[in-house]
């Protein structure tokens, strides 16, 4: 469990992260998404001390991080995939973080099987790629086998197997019970990851929600048609329209029509006899509902900002 | 990279999990002991000083007036002097450069991010620095003391001062002594300035530059002050320089610099962000 009480973080006058409360719970993916420069790292700094906050508190397991005895068995992070020495390899590395908390020097090798680099755990960690960075730092937050992970954009680099690999290591830890808080600007993995979706934009909460009601309530399907009939389309246009579904114009032969299923469309066009060309139902995605939501907090972004934080 | 997925069961760990190791302090010491010894500048450093004091006491031993001296009265430096002459003069600046590495370096290569994790207590993290740092420049010191002194006294050959074994054996701690208080005050600085040329450059104003430029001006009471400078303490334990206090003090002040640097570096740490 992770539990934010207004967590605030100031960079003079901007709000990096602001007012945020909220509970991360056991057991499930909570996704947590936003645009680059939400605030989602600096928000996974401050839950880990590493940055102060201005005001508010992040706590793990009711303590702040600093105070937990042995931190690494309680709450494993991803922060940064170059989060080590270039020159040390994999294996010292982790031998070293595993001292540090006591933790048995037999974790070691089952973390690095367990995320695939048994064979190159006496190379020097950097000459690591990107994805094997990832893995390591993955690693890392695995090694004390803690009941609170977090990854902030663990898939950045990772290969399609390794994409795949990662969810379903994300959901088998969930599964166990941990609280597993995972960061993306990529609402489309969110989708195919998240159970749950904290989305915040300029360092406030927008939405924090199970991801299906955030997908429902903000991006109801929609169904694409098109016609060769100009005259027939602007009538089914006010047909759909007088059943309730808003329609509007997408490009010069087509309609976007929300909120109905392709079936009650077609029903609309046989019952008028308009010849279509296509009839195609989009699934609602939390990528409109996420550009949705975040429109606002995206449309007073100042367009300079290059503080590059995601 | 094919991983296998399989769930962290260990059931041994956890937060009520039983410690096989411990942590804490001692784990926080054990992790930057581990650390210091898996990166290839610590041995890169530990060889420097070694060679740098050798090559210095050679050709000093070498070039000694003694050997000139036309076969009167032995001359000019004994070879532990000379040794001591070795790492203030040239030594030193691999020691502080590994000492800087230890801390400054983790800023450098972003790995302070995962020390944090692991020791997210500040002090805990730096007083375990200090505790790894400290024994191994005291004994890097020591055995380049005697390392220098040896290669001075071969090069000096039998017209060298007489060696004494308490002379050697003085010098040489007053040599460990003084290389693990300039190391403790680097980690410091380090902790502080946090990039490598910064704190290197810092540590080394206060352990060679400044002392020895206020030397070089000539005014009593410049030179004087210099003298309560890290490196004219420094120079005043390894009996190369003289000062108004002797070595004892030379000691305290030393201390008095290195607990400033730590408090410095403490105060940076616990009130800025990583």
């Amino acid at each position: 469990m992770i539990t934010l009480r207004g967590l605030t973080k100031r960079y003079g006058e901007n709000s990096a992260v602001d007012n945020l409360s909220l509970q991360i719970r056991p057991g499930v993916v909570t996704g947590f998404l936003g645009p680059n420069g939400a605030g989602k790292s600096t928000t996974m700094r401050l839950i880990l001390g590493l940055d102060l906050p201005t005001s508010g508190e992040a706590l793990i397991g009711g303590q702040p991080y600093a105070a937990l005895r042995y931190p690494l068995r309680e709450a494993g992070a991803l922060l940064d995939a170059k989060a080590f020495h270039p020159g040390r390899s994999a294996r010292s590395h982790l031998r070293a973080m595993a001292r540090s908390n006591g933790i048995p020097a037999r974790r070691v090798g089952e973390v690095l099987d367990q995320v695939g680099l048994s064979d190159v755990a006496g190379k020097h960690a950097g000459s690591f790629s990107l994805g094997m960075g990832q893995r390591l730092g993955i690693a890392g937050a695995l090694l004390g086998d803690p009941q609170v992970l977090m990854f902030d954009e663990p898939v950045n680099g990772l290969d399609p197997e390794g994409v795949r690999w990662i969810r379903q290591l994300f959901r088998e830890l969930a599964a166990e019970g941990r609280t597993v808080f995972v960061s993306s600007h990529l609402m489309s993995e969110m989708q195919m990851t998240a159970d749950h979706l904290v989305v915040i934009g300029r360092g406030r909460l927008i939405a924090d929600a199970p991801a299906h009601e955030i997908i429902a309530a903000r991006a109801p399907g929609s169904v694409r048609v098109r016609s060769p009939q100009p005259d027939r389309l602007t009538s089914l246009r006010s047909r759909l329209s007088a059943a309730g579904y808003a329609a509007e114009p997408a490009g010069p032969d087509g309609l976007r029509v929300r909120g109905a299923t392709p079936a009650q469309v077609g029903a609309l066009a046989y019952e008028l006899g308009v010849q279509l060309h296509e009839l195609h139902g989009d699934d609602a995605s939390l990528e409109e509902a996420f550009m949705e939501l975040t429109g606002s907090s995206l449309e007073f972004a100042a367009p300079g900002r290059t503080d590059g934080e995601g | 990279m094919p991983g296998t997925v399989s769930a962290c069961s260990s059931p041994t760990l956890g937060r009520d999990g039983p410690a096989a190791t411990r942590g804490g302090f001692p784990g926080a010491v054990a992790a930057e002991w581990i650390k210091l010894w898996t990166v290839r500048s610590t041995w890169v450093c530990m060889c420097a000083v070694a060679v740098l004091v050798s090559a210095f006491a050679m050709i000093s031993g070498i070039t000694s007036p003694s050997h000139h001296g036309g076969g009167g009265t032995p001359l000019g430096m004994s070879a532990p002097a000379t040794a001591a002459s070795g790492v203030f003069f040239m030594g030193q600046f691999a020691a502080l450069a590994l000492a800087t590495l230890m801390i400054a370096g983790e800023y450098s290569t972003g790995s302070i991010v995962s020390s944090l994790q692991c020791v997210p207590v500040r002090a805990r993290m730096l007083l375990a620095k200090c505790a790894v740092i400290l024994p191994v420049l005291c004994c890097t010191g020591v055995l380049v003391g005697l390392l220098g002194t040896g290669v001075a006294a071969a090069a000096m050959g039998e017209h060298g001062p007489p060696v004494r074994g308490g002379d050697v054996a003085v010098q040489a701690l007053a040599i460990g002594g003084y290389l693990a208080f300039a190391g403790v005050i680097a980690v410091g600085i380090g902790a502080a300035i946090r990039s490598v040329a910064g704190t290197l450059t810092a540590t080394l104003l206060l352990t060679f530059w400044v002392p020895v430029a206020l030397q070089v001006i000539g005014v009593t009471w410049l030179a004087t002050a210099g003298m309560y400078l890290p490196g004219g303490a420094g120079a005043t334990l390894l009996n190369i320089a003289h000062a108004s206090y002797g070595r004892p003090v030379a000691v305290v002040i030393l201390a008095a610099w290195a607990i400033a640097a730590q408090s410095a570096g403490y105060v940076v740490l616990r009130h800025r962000d990583t």
